[in-house]
């Protein structure tokens, strides 16, 4: 580890924004907030911010891409230039953006169902609106409410957690501040419903026993977030279900 | 405990009490899962449970009515079209996204044609009917009801008249076209 944290990040049991370890930051989740998008979701962890906005099934533009059997799903995650705290960051895809794309879209393709729409794509745009970490898994959150407000089947909602280890403690979603300094994190993406986990990655040394603690730890985080996303998708539509039926 | 709503994954039943029906499907533990927002239908005769969709995809059902605009005719045997709306009841609804059909030659009218530029032009607003599932969409035109509700003058560009049968006529210049003319509606 290079530098010093500004704060201690774990004092007597408490983290530098007074959580326990396995307390996650309040959730927040909206859907439907844009209307020109199918389907979307506004979602924040804390003070990371995230928009999700999902279009289609629609026509491939590039033919070359469109699948014969299944549609496929193409997901850009962006952060805007005013989302992070170290003045304007550069609006054009870096590096990370890109892989960070790739990394939600392979943890989307397994609960989408894509047969249903052959030779379409479903687009999901990701907008990091304010960055105060565990963005990525945010975002796979929002994109999840998104597209089960547009109508797309798919096998379960998918919830993100993100665990990491601070001052050898485990601890359930990160801050910017532990994000940096921290001795490691591991971001899921978690079909609480069905048990299943569809992302998984790691930064730093853990031990079996320390990544046995992180699964579950994630599963706890997540239930209460999946109930969460279920009753805001739920509210929303018990009044449209009403006038469907009679 | 008809009219519920539910979101994907949750669980609506088991494979024991129902068949999957319409958007649900069972898991490894045959359990039935909903695969969408909606709201649950139970056939309690066939024991079915399905799922009716709150929204449905923007993607065109078979038999639509639809409206669109010809971009090219390869090799003058088929023709491809943009469609660009839908008729909903008489009322044309713009769709989100353009999506493409296809007439293949057999589709264009009863009878048999040359090619088909003597029947459609590029630049026209054709009336067809969905007859494949899609995209790209199979579209037919053998029907009096469907085909070319705008065109222009191939040679100057005025807007046709509809003059008799097959035919239009351009005001401006007196040129006569050869069109398979909608025989309901024609804007021009």
């Amino acid at each position: 580890m290079g530098k010093q944290p500004p704060v201690p990040l774990l004092i007597n049991g408490r983290r530098s924004d007074g959580r326990l370890p396995n307390e996650h930051r309040p959730v927040r989740m909206e859907v439907g907030v844009i209307n020109n998008a199918e389907g979307s979701a506004l979602v924040a962890y804390g003070n990371t911010v995230i928009l999700a906005a999902v279009y289609g099934p629609r026509e491939v533009p590039q033919k070359h891409l469109e699948l014969p059997d299944k549609a496929i799903l193409r997901v850009r995650y962006h952060m805007a230039p005013f989302s992070t705290s170290e003045g304007r960051k550069s609006p054009t895809p870096s590096r990370r953006e890109i892989e960070i794309s790739k990394v939600i879209r392979m943890a989307l393709e397994p609960v989408v169902i894509l047969e249903r729409f052959p030779r379409t794509t479903i687009d999901v745009y990701i907008e990091v609106l304010q960055a105060d970490g565990s963005t990525r898994v945010t975002g796979i959150t929002a994109a999840s409410l998104a597209l089960a407000d547009a109508g797309i089947p798919m096998r379960d909602l998918l919830v993100g957690v993100s665990i990491g280890k601070v001052s050898g403690t485990i601890v359930v979603d990160l801050n910017q501040l532990e994000d940096q300094y921290g001795e490691g994190d591991m971001p899921f993406a978690i079909m609480y419903g069905r048990g299943l986990i569809t992302l998984m990655q790691a930064d730093g040394e853990w031990t079996p026993g320390e990544i046995g603690q992180a699964i579950e730890m994630a599963f706890k985080a997540a239930e209460q977030i999946y109930r969460l996303q279920k009753d805001t998708l739920k509210s929303k539509y018990v009044e449209s279900s009403i006038s469907l039926l009679t | 405990m008809d009219g519920e709503v539910v979101a994907p994954g949750d669980v609506v039943g088991t494979a024991e009490e129902y068949l999957p029906g319409e958007n649900v499907e069972v898991d490894s533990e045959g359990k039935l899962r909903a695969q969408v927002m909606g709201i649950v239908i139970r056939d309690n005769k066939e024991h079915i449970i399905s799922i009716k969709p709150i929204k449905n995809n923007g993607l065109l059902k078979m038999n639509d009515i639809v409206y669109g605009k010809v971009v090219a005719l390869p090799n003058d045997r088929v023709i491809i079209v943009k469609i660009i709306s839908v008729d909903n009841n008489g009322n044309k609804v713009s769709l989100k996204d353009d999506v493409t059909g296809i007439i293949p030659p057999a589709q264009l009218f009863n009878g048999k044609a040359n090619s088909a530029g003597e029947l459609v032009g590029i630049g026209d607003i054709i009336r067809a009917r969905v007859i494949s599932r899609g995209p790209p969409y199979t579209l037919t035109l053998r029907d009096a009801q469907l085909g070319v509700v705008y065109a222009r003058c191939p040679r100057c560009g005025h807007v046709l008249r509809w003059r008799s049968g097959e035919l239009l006529q351009c005001p401006n210049c007196g040129a006569v076209v050869r069109r398979k003319v909608s025989l309901i509606e024609y804007w021009g």
